[in-house]
């Protein structure tokens, strides 16, 4: 059998991640391990306080999420209810239209025409998502797949890690998921709207005004904001 | 009554029920969640059975529905694992296997389990321990519309196919154990709860981020709550936090002489 091998190759890759910076390495990690996709995203569905993202790689990261939480739908809501790998090859296809009928349609005409959605699970429960996505439709190599499920794995080997490490603080988010998290509470407090909201109008004028959303973080957690928190999106 | 559930000749049945073993044993390769689906879609397929399920212990050793074949099978094991009290609960206890041959009988051993079973269109059960190291980590839970005993084939490929689940579930219980998984995901909602109130207290109290999330971990200390629990009051508006905290001097100790 080929399982003692595959749980090799996760150990490894879990300490050479472990090595690089965690989770908050994993997406990019993974980005270079299945270079045949444009983005990654790794995500947990926090209790109480909605989806939170870790890390991220690609440009198309955040219109991917933010399309997700304001539908209710498509592949990652799928995966984490299933426990099951979600594969969309084709969201213009008529088939994820009827599937996700708010969801495909935005995600193709934003530039997202497949994504693949890896459960990252504990003891069979679904804590949250590694997904994959591209511009051009087509389905993801048995190579590519095989590489998601590994990083998807590891993830959830490192999820353990942390939630068990810090038992004194408390969890430490990466650096970046931190400072967007701030980002959503400065944008909460001033535009007086909740954290899903906050979220998404960050994520709505980074890619009205075509910046990325790393840099509208660093601005909003500077308390400039460069736009109206309170006007609806 | 035919053995091969309208599935064809003995040969197609058989070549079938390799088909089951695989995908079940694929497992392997996925986590417990991929294997008690197979496991459930299965039995559904091979056995003479109108409903299925799939249960498995977490880390704390509380047994959970995994897996079920309808809503009306979900519902049923949830009653069950409430009450503590039924045939895939004692499966589990006692590490073997139980039926219950007409749930209008009364049966002193669950009370409560027959009607439960009813609602839910059911009149037998069988209970099949999922055993490693012949110790249950989950339960494989079959149900019939109509009453009577299991045949034996049925019964026997059951168990075969809740071993080879167990030989799935089993390698993979073999990683690292770390926290599970509901943990985890209390954990992140913590450490995103603290970041956004942080963020919050930046913007009232007109500091810099990295100085406000200092200012609410030593207020969290000072009030005796977790940096996450004060969060989020914080974010609820529950509680509110003011510039200069206050300060608590402490006696000195008597300095021995």
């Amino acid at each position: 059998m080929e399982q003692p091998e595959e749980q090799r190759h996760v150990r490894r890759l879990v300490s050479s991640l472990r090595a690089r910076g965690g989770v908050g390495a994993l997406s990019a990690e993974c980005l270079g391990e299945v270079p045949e996709v444009d983005g990654v995203v790794l995500s947990v569905l926090a209790a109480g306080a909605g989806e939170v993202m870790l890390s991220d790689s690609g440009p198309f990261a955040d219109q991917v999420e933010d399309q997700h939480s304001r539908s209710g739908q498509g592949p990652h809501l799928d995966a984490t209810a299933t426990g099951d790998v979600v594969l969309a090859d084709d969201l213009g296809a008529p088939a994820a239209r009827s599937r996700w009928p708010l969801f495909a349609p935005e995600m193709s005409a934003a530039g997202v025409n497949s994504i693949f959605a890896f459960p990252v699970s504990i003891d069979g429960l679904p804590v949250g998502i590694l997904s994959l996505h591209r511009g051009a439709a087509g389905p993801l190599s048995a190579a590519g797949q095989a590489r998601a499920r590994r990083y998807s794995e590891a993830a959830a080997v490192l999820l353990g890690d942390h939630a068990t490490g810090g038992a004194t603080g408390g969890v430490v988010l990466p650096v970046y998921a931190g400072e967007l998290q701030q980002a959503v509470g400065i944008i909460m407090e001033m535009g007086g709207v909740d954290a899903a909201t906050a979220l998404h109008r960050m994520r709505a004028y980074a890619r009205h005004s075509s910046r990325p959303m790393r840099e509208v973080v660093a601005e909003v957690r500077t308390c400039r904001l460069p736009f109206d928190p309170t006007a609806a999106t | 009554m035919s053995i091969d559930n309208g599935a064809g000749p003995a040969g197609e049945r058989g070549s079938l029920i390799g088909r089951a073993f695989g995908e079940i044993a694929a497992g392997r390769e996925g986590d417990a969640m991929t294997a008690a689906h197979a496991l459930t879609r299965w039995s559904m397929r091979l056995l003479d059975v109108e409903g299925a399920g799939v249960m498995m212990a977490d880390h704390h050793g509380v047994l959970r529905t995994m897996v079920v074949s309808s809503e009306a099978i979900r519902v049923l094991e949830a009653a069950e694992l409430q009450a503590g009290s039924g045939p895939c609960v004692e499966s589990h206890r006692r590490s073997l296997s139980f039926f219950l041959l007409d749930t209008e009988v009364p049966d002193t051993r669950w009370p409560g389990f027959g009607a439960q079973a009813r609602v839910a269109g059911m009149r037998a059960a069988h209970a099949v321990p999922v055993l490693h190291d012949n110790e249950a980590i989950g339960v494989l839970n079959l149900f019939r519309s109509a009453p009577g005993a299991f045949s034996e084939s049925d019964t026997v490929l059951a168990w075969e196919l809740a071993d080879a689940a167990s030989a799935a579930v089993s390698t993979r219980r073999s990683a690292p154990a770390g926290a599970d998984a509901g943990q985890v995901r209390a954990a992140v909602a913590g450490a995103a709860l603290v970041e956004r109130a942080t963020g919050m207290l930046a913007v009232r109290l007109r500091i810099d981020p990295d100085t406000a999330g200092g200012v609410l971990r030593l207020a969290a200390t000072q009030a005796g709550r977790s940096p996450s629990d004060l969060a989020s009051a914080v974010i609820s508006g529950e509680a509110s936090i003011v510039l200069p905290l206050p300060v608590i001097l402490f006696a000195p100790a008597d300095e021995p002489e």
